[in-house]
């Protein structure tokens, strides 16, 4: 009967994580993973130590290619107005391979520590059998994570155009004169303009994202994509 | 002797017993603070199944922030007949918080043929500068729902209020002025004499109002509403107002 209840108190990986994480955050989680040790085949050395955050902030740092790829997008809005957007492209080198999935699972379980919400997404990628059963599962929620932070943030960038609209609307109608109507006018429609430029950008980072998991997955579907969308917490409220 | 060592035994082990299930006991709790300190995330609707008629006859139900419900966070919120919501937000540090607002579209109005009408027409005028119109209507078309051919546009309007209103609660999140919405002493409360978290678990309980509410109309409109239709709905941002129905 005595060793019965002794017996559990020889269990000592909690109490190994509680003085690791003195140290690091990172090893705490690092601990947990049992990708480590199924790693097989290769034997090929680690990109990163999951034990130091100095190593594995060097590996997040050295993600991009060096090669740029410039994209160029023709965006009519309106009947009248065309905008020519310029911009570059650096993929990340890690993205797709063991290492960045082990990466992406201490990231993404370390802050899912910090604000359980974000498990959501985890959740919902776990109700497609494909992910589900994919090695690359994390790589995918992790990645989520930074569309649901890019949507958010241009959310709050419509806000403020709007808050910035109805101020200017204020002032002119304070000095009414002969141009304010068509002055207010002008105004309107640049802030529709820039409403729908931020509906575009939403859903380009939206079909990236969707096509990235049709990479990892196979296929992906649009309900569980969107639901996936739909996911908040702290960080994208 | 026998019969001491083995009394001894079992002394120890009681001793064994106490001690380990104290220790475990204790490192749970300090884990659970821990995460209840740090982690306001998941909003729950509790009673949502079975709600309670208020002493006016209000629909009554309650959300809590799911990760620090035991810390006593919550809402409760009645509905009432003629759209009005009366909130109770229970936050931490013992702030009471009682809201009254007004839901944007007429309870009289909804499932009636004038609504669609309306819905429609509306939908028609705002589609051009709100393309979230078309994604809501190809969605609620997805699921076959009772009556949704006569009654498609009434619900893409409920969405767009309910999106409308999350919106201005975000627009209210940056500008600071989350805990006086709706209430009568705005003065007294001022988001930024207050922790972040209680004016963020407000905006995630009053959030829920909302879902809540809309939802609640939504089931009314169609008979049911599928959570998986609402969540992939709730996806979608919107960046205008609705027309007020009721006024046009």
């Amino acid at each position: 009967m005595v060793f019965y209840f002794i017996k559990p108190r020889m269990i000592v990986p909690e109490q190994q994580v509680s003085e690791i994480s003195k140290d690091s955050g990172y090893i705490t989680h690092a601990k947990k993973f049992d990708a480590l040790q199924s790693r097989t085949g290769t034997h090929k050395p680690l990109g990163f130590d999951p034990q130091s955050s100095d190593s594995m902030d060097k590996y997040w740092n050295d993600r991009y290619e060096t090669n740029v790829t410039t994209v160029t997008n023709i965006v009519k809005t309106g009947t009248n107005s065309t905008r020519v957007q310029i911009t570059s492209v650096r993929k990340n080198k890690h993205f797709g391979t063991d290492d960045w999935e082990l990466f992406s699972k201490i990231q993404f379980q370390n802050d899912c520590a910090l604000e359980p919400g974000q498990s959501q997404i985890l959740d919902i990628l776990r109700e497609y059998p494909p992910a589900r059963d994919s090695s690359r599962l994390f790589t995918g929620a992790y990645a989520a994570k930074f569309v649901l932070y890019n949507i958010c943030n241009e959310v709050n960038r419509s806000i403020d155009a709007e808050i910035r609209f109805e101020s200017r609307v204020k002032t002119r109608l304070n000095k009414v004169n002969d141009f304010t109507e068509t002055r207010i006018q002008r105004d309107y429609e640049r802030h529709q303009e820039q409403c729908l430029r931020s509906w575009q950008s939403i859903n380009e980072d939206k079909e990236q994202y969707w096509a990235v998991l049709k990479e990892l997955y196979g296929d992906f579907p649009k309900d569980l994509f969107q639901r996936l969308m739909a996911v908040e917490y702290q960080q994208t409220f | 002797m026998i019969k001491l060592r083995s009394g001894l035994l079992v002394l120890v082990g009681i001793v064994g017993l106490v001690l380990y299930f104290s220790v475990r006991g204790l490192l749970t709790y300090s884990k659970n603070r821990t995460v209840e300190a740090r982690s306001p995330s998941k909003v729950v609707i509790q009673k949502s199944d079975s709600p309670t008629n208020g002493n006016d006859g209000g629909r009554q139900w309650r959300a809590s922030m799911g990760d620090i419900a035991a810390s006593g966070v919550v809402v409760n919120c009645t509905e009432y007949a003629n759209g009005q919501l009366s909130n109770v937000f229970i936050l931490s540090d013992g702030i009471i918080i009682t809201q009254s607002i007004v839901w944007p579209l007429s309870p009289s109005l909804l499932g009636t043929k004038e609504y669609e009408t309306k819905a429609r027409d509306a939908f028609e005028s705002r589609v051009a500068i709100e393309p979230a119109l078309l994604e809501f209507r190809e969605i609620i078309s997805e699921y076959g729902l009772d009556d949704a051919e006569s009654k498609l546009y009434s619900g893409i309007w409920e969405i767009y209020t309910i999106r409308a209103q999350i919106r201005q609660l975000k627009r209210r999140f940056k500008e600071e002025n989350i805990l006086s919405y709706g209430v009568n002493s705005a003065r007294v409360l001022a988001d930024k004499d207050y922790e972040f978290y209680t004016i963020y678990n407000k905006s995630r309980l009053e959030q829920a109002v909302y879902y809540q509410h809309g939802k609640t109309r939504l089931e009314k409109l169609f008979g049911r509403f599928p959570d998986t239709c609402f969540d992939r709905l709730m996806s979608i941002p919107v960046f205008w107002n609705p027309v007020v129905l009721n006024s046009l």
